[in-house]
């Protein structure tokens, strides 16, 4: 068995011909093996506003790019719609801005795609909220340095209503932590507050092994504590607790990020017999 | 004369500094000023304007009125100016600066043009100082004195250029007016007699003006891409805000609200109502065709069709506040360098087509040009070890590559090293999307590596 990222990718590639192979259906979505309790809560389903902090500066990409993961699964839940995406200057400068073959290998339709550039987190609000107010967005990701002079209760809370009307997910990555007092008194309308950061590789890997072993869900695992969510969807989740998630962008939910890899699963596979493509 | 002259007869005289280039700034802004009488404005350097009003006279009341008109606007302005009209640019160029004649009617015969052109000396023939010193050493003062003469000769003499001027003086052939602007296919305007200064008043004409407008586009079967609003302020001012769109449009609602999102962003900045506006103009510079929605219960619904006019209205309300350079969209390119595999262009250029997604490991964020770091490999062609960028050390404990991408030999690129790419991850988990340029000892001794891209 080989430990790789390389073997996991064609596996993955495998499925995907054995899906084109079932005369173009879809691989079935089994959200019960491997979803996450947590999914049920990150799958807003509905119209929100969820803010998404990085635990520490370094850590903003990777908290962007599980808001863009939770706009995927937003956009599942709805059946389409389409991705926007707000970025500032000083974003695109600290981070460089989203790029689009790594957006679509991970499943996004650039077709249903936009990205704005906006000079000043003002401006990002209010695209925001001219987005979230459209019927055709199903999930709106903005990257800010937002201080919470400027994102209070009053303008989260028109966020949400916007979100609301439009029947959209909003999602706020701030590109810093709130730091001492300013954590203290953030308090915002927003349903969801999670705090991400990039998770480490795990123990078992390391340089000395001298394989390649990056993790084959590389980009979509992370480390998150929930910080706050509205009352009735909490379920059994421990809140404080530090939790490793994955994105899993073929099935387009989130589960576990342990085990890192599955046998295929049986639901996964073509229906054994195709006995009419067989015979041609 | 010179100043020591002049300051000798007049004691009192007040010198000013020439400037050309504010004097041509100004003739700019007057030929914009002037577009209120007609659409074809352009600068006639060094001091005049010329206005095509072919067709547009009736407006205000006749020729003569006009001229009037525009008289008294310029003097209210504080210009002193001699304004003609004559069926050909050069004739009414003449007239203005030689005669006291002002007024020639279109319906004129080409025997009393030529009487009124006898009269006008050589200098109105707009040729330089040299020919005109040389048509009056040889004894020709005025335009009459030219008109008896035969042509061959004086072409000989003077050149081709001069006949050239001289039939156009008298309307023989017609000078081009090089307006400023290109005038618009359509035009709604409302005037009035004092400024519009509230803001709610402006918004109420911009409103109506798109009610205006929307029909004409309509029976063109065209829609507009771009979009511009004129405002004359009655002290001559000219302010203009453009609005573009993503598709074809002709929504009367729809165009008044990108008007109003393009003024709420200008007004940012001050849209300097001053004593107020009192001509309003909306023009559709830019058109395309459009076909009329199918209403009918019949209609085939494309799926998704709505969506696409949703989205649409989003980024072009979005491109009116922010600018349409930014509000982008993501277009596949068939390239395999990584930067050029992607091109975001303003979403105005449309919808990119829809592409399979490749298997290939890219990163989420791409920087907009690779940013140098100091790492350390193994071997020289090895996966890094440990970076330091921005000066943060990184010490990588999983990578992936090397994915080798030569640049295109076939381009001017050709000549740039060769990338091997890693993705790297650091003890902290972070990844990174490295790559070294150059092969060690085949391209360069000292390969150089870079941070291309985070996710």
């Amino acid at each position: 068995m080989s430990l790789g990222g390389v073997s996991e990718r064609i596996c993955l590639l495998r499925a995907r011909i054995a899906a084109i192979e079932a005369d173009g259906r879809a691989p079935a979505v089994a959200p019960a093996s491997g979803a996450d309790r947590l999914d049920a809560l990150l799958c807003a389903g509905r119209a929100g506003l969820s803010e998404i902090f990085p635990a520490r500066a370094p850590d903003a990409p990777a908290a962007a790019a599980f808001a863009f993961a939770m706009a995927l699964r937003a956009r599942a839940a709805r059946g389409g719609g389409a991705v926007v995406f707000i970025v500032e200057d000083v974003s695109a400068q600290e981070f460089g801005l989203p790029y689009g073959r790594g957006l679509a290998a991970a499943g996004l339709d650039l077709s249903r795609f936009a990205l704005i550039r906006t000079r000043r987190p003002q401006e990002t609000l209010w695209a925001m909220e001219e987005a979230l107010k459209s019927p055709a967005c199903a999930a709106v990701v903005a990257e800010s340095f937002l201080t919470p002079r400027l994102y209070d209760l009053s303008t989260s809370r028109r966020l949400l209503l916007a979100a609301r009307r439009g029947g959209a997910l909003g999602l706020v990555a701030p590109l810093a932590p709130p730091k001492g007092v300013e954590a203290a008194r953030f308090s915002s309308a927003a349903e969801l507050r999670v705090e991400v950061a990039a998770a480490p590789p795990g123990a078992a890997q390391g340089f000395a092994s001298r394989g390649p072993p990056l993790s084959p869900l590389a980009p979509f695992r992370w480390r998150l504590r929930l910080l706050k969510a509205r009352a009735g969807r909490w379920g059994e989740i421990d809140p404080a607790q530090w939790r490793e998630i994955a994105f899993d962008p073929e099935r387009t939910l989130f589960r576990h990020a342990f085990p890192e890899r599955f046998p295929a699963e049986a639901s996964d596979r073509p229906a054994a017999a195709h006995p009419q493509r067989r015979r041609a | 004369m010179a100043v020591a002259d002049a300051r000798a007869r007049c004691p009192a005289l007040a010198l000013v500094e020439a400037d050309p280039q504010a004097d041509a700034a100004a003739l700019d802004a007057l030929a914009d000023w002037s577009r209120r009488f007609t659409p074809l404005a352009a600068p006639h350097p060094p001091d005049g304007l010329m206005l095509d009003v072919t067709g547009a006279a009736h407006l205000f009341g006749g020729e003569a009125a006009l001229l009037d008109e525009i008289e008294a606007r310029l003097s209210r302005l504080g210009f002193g100016a001699r304004a003609a009209l004559a069926p050909g640019p050069a004739l009414a160029r003449a007239l203005a600066c030689f005669s006291s004649v002002r007024l020639v009617c279109e319906t004129a015969g080409q025997g009393e043009i030529d009487r009124l052109a006898a009269s006008l000396p050589v200098e109105a023939l707009g040729v330089e100082e040299e020919a005109v010193a040389g048509l009056r050493r040889a004894g020709l003062r005025r335009i009459g004195d030219l008109l008896a003469r035969p042509r061959a000769p004086l072409a000989a003499r003077f050149g081709q250029a001069a006949l050239t001027r001289l039939d156009a003086l008298t309307c023989r052939i017609r000078d081009p007016i090089r307006p400023r602007f290109e005038a618009p296919a359509f035009i709604a305007e409302r005037r009035f007699p004092d400024g519009l200064t509230q803001r709610a008043d402006i918004e109420a004409t911009l409103t109506r003006l798109a009610a205006d407008l929307c029909p004409l586009l309509e029976r063109a079967g065209v829609g507009v891409r771009r979009l511009e609003a004129i405002f004359y302020r009655v002290d001559g001012a000219v302010k203009r805000i453009e609005a573009g769109t993503s598709r074809p449009l002709r929504d009367p609602a729809r165009l008044s609200a990108l008007l109003f999102e393009r003024l709420a962003a200008v007004a940012e900045e001050g849209l300097d109502t001053g004593y107020g506006f009192d001509v309003l103009r909306l023009c559709a510079i830019e058109t395309e065709r459009a076909a009329a929605p199918q209403t009918s219960l019949v209609a085939p619904v494309e799926r998704g069709a709505a969506e696409d006019g949703d989205l649409g209205d989003l980024i072009d309300r979005l491109g009116a506040r922010l600018g349409l350079r930014r509000v982008l969209r993501l277009h596949p390119q068939a390239a395999h360098l990584p930067e050029f595999a992607v091109a975001a262009l303003p979403a105005a250029h449309g919808a990119p087509a829809v592409c399979p997604p490749q298997a290939a490991a890219r990163p989420l964020r791409l920087f907009e040009r690779p940013e140098p770091v100091e790492a350390i490999a193994l071997f020289p062609d090895g996966p890094p070890l440990r970076f330091r960028w921005r000066r943060v050390l990184h010490e990588v404990v999983a990578y992936e590559g090397p994915e080798r991408l030569a640049p295109p030999w076939w381009g001017e690129a050709g000549a740039a090293p060769t990338r091997d790419y890693f993705q790297a991850q650091d003890r902290d988990g972070h990844l990174f999307w490295l790559f070294r340029e150059g092969l060690y000892g085949r391209e360069t001794e000292a390969p150089r590596w870079y941070v291309h891209g985070l996710s």
